[in-house]
């Protein structure tokens, strides 16, 4: 990677918010794999149009900007059949993402905390899924359990890491 | 608001969007979330939250940071008076830590693609040498594409396909086929199917996902390790010429007879061989025991095997051979005239073909096979004496002109006394390609030999 590129403060703050854009991304495109596919072309085309960007303005909201123009076109793409967001809906949870406080990064050293909470096995259930990307499928066929069960356990881990979060959160702000 | 109890209540939302995420929806349920998602604010934001959380999972296991590491950190061993400025300071740093290394690992490339004329993604067309970075996910619509990774390892893909990249020398392949040439560098190449993995050991091979879902697996040289997705599941080798099914439903692996025409781009590459017909089974060693004469070494019905035998040979006299021009040959008396020879001077490839068929029924059992190469033909050897005679030059089990006992078959240029069967060989005009007709039984072999020009 060129220097140039690294030490540019356009890229720091790409970098910075990295975070933020794939919670974006996956929130409006739903599948875990293609929402890391349309996050590249769209840190690509944020690298492209960085001198439309003012210095000083909201990073954040711009590049949302940017990455709803990208995410609308993946729509396009898809089979009508299969499709979740149409245009207005689109619209409407964008606008719900834009109008919520960026807690992200609370939200992730708080996620650390709760995760040492969890009982081993659920750690290793979320570690396999989340960190080794692992089909439910396999997941189910190493417990020995069917993947219904497998997801539904998945689900309640997820329930109860955003309810620890949530918690963690509150209970610092009030020091 | 998400809570730990939201599973446990009537409303059907959290499993909805968990089954979204976990791509496990049918389309009712898909409308049924769509239709939430419209008209309840509550539901968008439970659907945003939930995929927030998502992401941030992704980034925390995929993090080599854990949290006991951070323990160490005198700011988090006073939970009283912790100073948040500092942890907010390093969570920051760590946060920024991981998405350089996230950032830089998703923007490095690690493969490029160099497409054939035409060729197309479902996106739109394929640059030349467009960048595939770790995660990129294809869908090949038309033509056909070769993708160089870092690591050294080549794949060709044929449209229809569709596959992600993960790293510099892996991919998954979700449909369609490929073959992987992978050099040293590329040592332990794997490809990745919904059935199955398969993990290079210095080889050649090919993969294809079919429509059933299962995986099949060639190997053209060297060897791979094949293994079904199941963690019970044993690796196992595959040897070259050697061919494997990974079904889809019972992750089985079956073995599947092996054939050679997804490799042709590659033997066109090595050899004279430029083209040939399904039929054809193109082998690059020639076992000794077919060399020696004997029989019942490679059986299979229809299968007609190709085998180079050995190469740049030049030739320090005259060379008797069966044919020589081009034409049809249906009679014995087209053959073996006197002007049939490889005029000394002349540098020569030798291919042997083989027809061996397998069934055990006294039916002479008929086999059709075209062969294109992409240097002129001089000469064909199809009797038992020819064969023979040029042993010594054209057989690597010579040495020095020295030959262990050896014995030949040979085909028959005629028709059979009822006239229902004939071995018939065609050499075109221009030399280049050869077409031929074998008749034989289980108790018999048809052999000759082709002999090409040498660059």
């Amino acid at each position: 990677m060129n220097d140039v590129i690294v030490n540019n403060e356009f890229f720091q703050q790409l970098l910075r918010h990295q975070g933020q854009l794939h919670a974006y991304v996956l929130s409006l495109v739903g599948n875990t794999s293609d929402a890391r596919d349309v996050l590249q072309d769209i840190n690509q085309c944020l690298l492209e149009k960085q001198n439309s960007f003012t210095q000083g303005t909201n990073f954040l909201a711009w590049s949302r900007k940017v990455a709803f123009y990208k995410i609308q076109s993946y729509w396009r793409d898809q089979s009508r059949s299969r499709v979740l967001f149409d245009d207005d809906l689109l619209n409407s949870m964008s606008e719900t993402i834009n109008s919520m406080p960026d807690i992200y990064n609370e939200q992730i050293e708080a996620m650390r905390s709760c995760l040492t909470q969890l009982p081993e096995d659920k750690r290793t259930l979320m570690q396999q899924r989340y960190g080794q990307f692992l089909p439910l499928k396999s997941i189910a066929d190493y417990w020995g359990k069917s993947e219904k069960a497998i997801s539904v356990m998945l689900l309640r881990i997820r329930l109860r890491l955003q309810d620890c979060i949530q918690k963690t959160i509150a209970a610092r702000t009030r020091f | 608001m998400i809570t730990e109890n939201s599973a446990d209540r009537e409303d059907p939302l959290p499993e909805l969007v968990a089954l979204y995420f976990d791509n496990r929806y049918n389309e009712r349920e898909l409308r049924q979330l769509q239709a939430r998602l419209k008209s309840d604010p509550e539901a968008r934001l439970f659907f945003i939250q939930f995929s927030t959380l998502q992401t941030q999972l992704e980034w925390v296991f995929t993090d080599s940071t854990t949290p006991q590491e951070w323990s160490h950190l005198p700011a988090l061993g006073k939970p009283r008076r912790k100073n948040w400025n500092l942890i907010a300071y390093i969570t920051v740093c760590v946060c920024l830590l991981s998405a350089s290394i996230f950032f830089m690992y998703m923007v490095t490339p690690v493969a490029y693609v160099f497409p054939q004329p035409n060729s197309q993604w479902s996106s739109g067309p394929i640059a030349p040498e467009e960048t595939l970075l770790s995660g990129s996910k294809r869908q090949l619509l038309k033509g056909e594409i070769e993708i160089r990774f870092e690591s050294g390892s080549i794949v060709n893909l044929k449209a229809p396909a569709i596959f992600t990249i993960h790293g510099t020398n892996e991919i998954f392949l979700k449909e369609g086929k490929l073959v992987a040439d992978v050099p040293k560098s590329g040592h332990g190449f794997t490809v990745e199917t919904r059935t199955g993995r398969i993990v290079d050991l210095g080889t050649s091979f090919s993969v294809n996902v079919g429509a059933e879902l299962n995986t099949e697996i060639k190997v053209y040289r060297g060897k791979v390790q094949v293994a079904g997705s199941r963690e019970t599941d044993r690796p196992r080798e595959i040897l070259a010429n050697e061919a494997v099914q990974i079904d889809s439903v019972t992750n089985a692996i079956q073995s599947r007879d092996y054939t050679s025409t997804d490799f042709i781009p590659l033997i066109a590459r090595d050899y004279a061989v430029d083209h040939f017909s399904d039929s054809v089974i193109f082998q690059e060693q020639l076992p000794d025991q077919i060399a020696r004469g004997e029989f019942q070494v490679l059986e299979r019905d229809g299968a007609i095997f190709l085998f180079p035998e050995k190469r740049d040979i030049l030739l320090s006299k005259n060379l008797p051979v069966s044919i020589s021009q081009p034409g049809d040959y249906r009679a014995e008396e087209q053959i073996e005239k006197e002007t049939d020879f490889v005029p000394r001077g002349m540098k020569v490839d030798c291919y042997r073909v083989y027809y061996d068929p397998a069934s055990n029924h006294h039916d002479m059992i008929q086999a059709e096979g075209v062969v294109h190469f992409h240097r002129p033909i001089l000469g064909v050897i199809t009797t038992r004496n020819r064969l023979s005679e040029t042993d010594a030059v054209l057989n690597h089990l010579c040495a020095g002109g020295a030959c262990p006992p050896l014995q030949h078959q040979e085909i028959e240029i005629r028709a059979s006394k009822d006239g229902t069967h004939q071995d018939i060989l065609s050499l075109s005009e221009d030399r280049k390609t050869l077409k031929f007709t074998l008749f034989t039984g289980t108790s018999y072999v048809d052999e000759f030999r082709i002999l090409v020009a040498s660059p």
